[in-house]
């Protein structure tokens, strides 16, 4: 995110490594929200706030190429903290509208590209993964796609190291098993 | 057992590393990009990679504490390498020149900042916990030969900021 002193009066530019950056992430950012949300929308929105805050709370680290970038881990921490708002939020409205707040599974949301139809083993893996608690799920997703190590994890999710190890070991365990057809096990 | 356990763990792991996320919407770069262009409200701690607006006033509480927070981190760094350099002398001097390494050079690099929790302060409001780390470089000479000893370590140091209330 770079805004030009030059051009200080006019549109604030978003500079091209920023683009960059996000091009890169943005898949994993997006599965994320997803997993923070229950709909594609507010998945959208929250990435987008999280995206403003990151920005804004100048959320930055130097790579191992020396580049400094906006941090990821950052990102991740920023995506729950927005997710977080915006299902208090939801709350309110739905106090107001005297309706029930929709808290039931990621409905129709689809997390990985070619799945479901096209691969049964993939479409697999998503529903156990989603049937999996929060507290596993999170853990697994910044490990995996969000290729954060234990420690960064635990920053984010504001959660000791070991619980975040041993979370994530539990989590592939659950997924094993479920994975695996009993005969095997 | 443990290896079997693990060797089904990375076949697990590779598995799902092969499941690649669903990208965003082509346009939501976009509108994204809309979004920040027009949140002239605030803008991110001054670095390489952003630069201030001057009308950017909203927001400045985070940048004055960046400031503190690296003259703080730079006073102490170079107290400690007086600090250090003195009881080298003194050290030297009592051992009659046995002690070799003599402090040379001191660096503090910021290297990263985190937006930790909110607090809730009586007087002052909700205040946001903001963490430096900065990588330290020590240097010593050798004098028995001049060679070059460097140490490294990080550090951070902790501080509250106070949170926009908008």
């Amino acid at each position: 995110m770079n805004t030009s002193p030059a051009n200080s009066n006019s549109q604030p530019q978003v500079s091209p490594e920023w683009k960059s950056w996000f091009a890169q992430h943005a898949s994993r950012l997006l599965m994320f929200a997803r997993q923070q949300t229950r709909t594609e929308a507010d998945a959208e929105d929250v990435l987008q706030d999280a995206m403003l805050r990151l920005w804004r709370s100048g959320m930055i680290e130097t790579g191992e190429n020396g580049v400094v970038e906006p941090s990821l881990a950052g990102a991740f921490t920023q995506i729950r903290r927005s997710a977080i708002d915006q299902a208090r939020k939801n709350i309110r409205r739905a106090n107001r509208e005297d309706r029930a707040l929709d808290m039931g599974e990621y409905s129709d949301i689809v997390w990985f590209e070619d799945s479901l139809e096209q691969d049964e083993r993939a479409a697999m893996i998503e529903k156990e993964l989603k049937a999996l608690p929060d507290y596993y799920r999170e853990v697994v997703t910044l490990k995996i796609w969000g290729d954060l190590t234990f420690e960064e994890i635990a920053e984010t999710l504001d959660i000791p190291m070991n619980t975040a190890a041993s979370r994530y070991r539990y989590a592939l365990e659950k997924l094993r098993r479920s994975l695996t057809p009993s005969k095997l096990l | 057992m443990k290896s079997h356990d693990d060797s089904i763990f990375a076949s697990l792991e590779r598995e799902l590393r092969s499941l690649q996320p669903l990208p965003p919407d082509p346009d939501f770069l976009g509108k994204l990009e809309r979004k920040m262009q027009n949140a002239h409200a605030s803008a991110p701690v001054a670095n390489n990679i952003v630069a201030m607006p001057m009308d950017n006033r909203g927001n400045y509480k985070p940048w004055l504490a960046v400031a503190a927070c690296a003259v703080v981190a730079t006073g102490a760094v170079a107290w400690k390498h007086q600090q250090l350099t003195a009881e080298q002398n003194t050290l030297a001097g009592a051992a009659s020149g046995t002690n070799q390494f003599v402090p040379q050079a001191v660096s503090s690099q910021f290297q990263r900042v985190h937006a930790g929790d909110l607090i809730m302060d009586p007087q002052r409001g909700p205040m946001r916990k903001v963490r430096f780390e900065f990588n330290n470089t020590q240097q010593f000479i050798d004098q028995r030969n001049g060679s070059l000893m460097e140490i490294r370590y990080p550090s951070q140091q902790e501080i509250l900021v106070a949170e926009p209330m908008d």
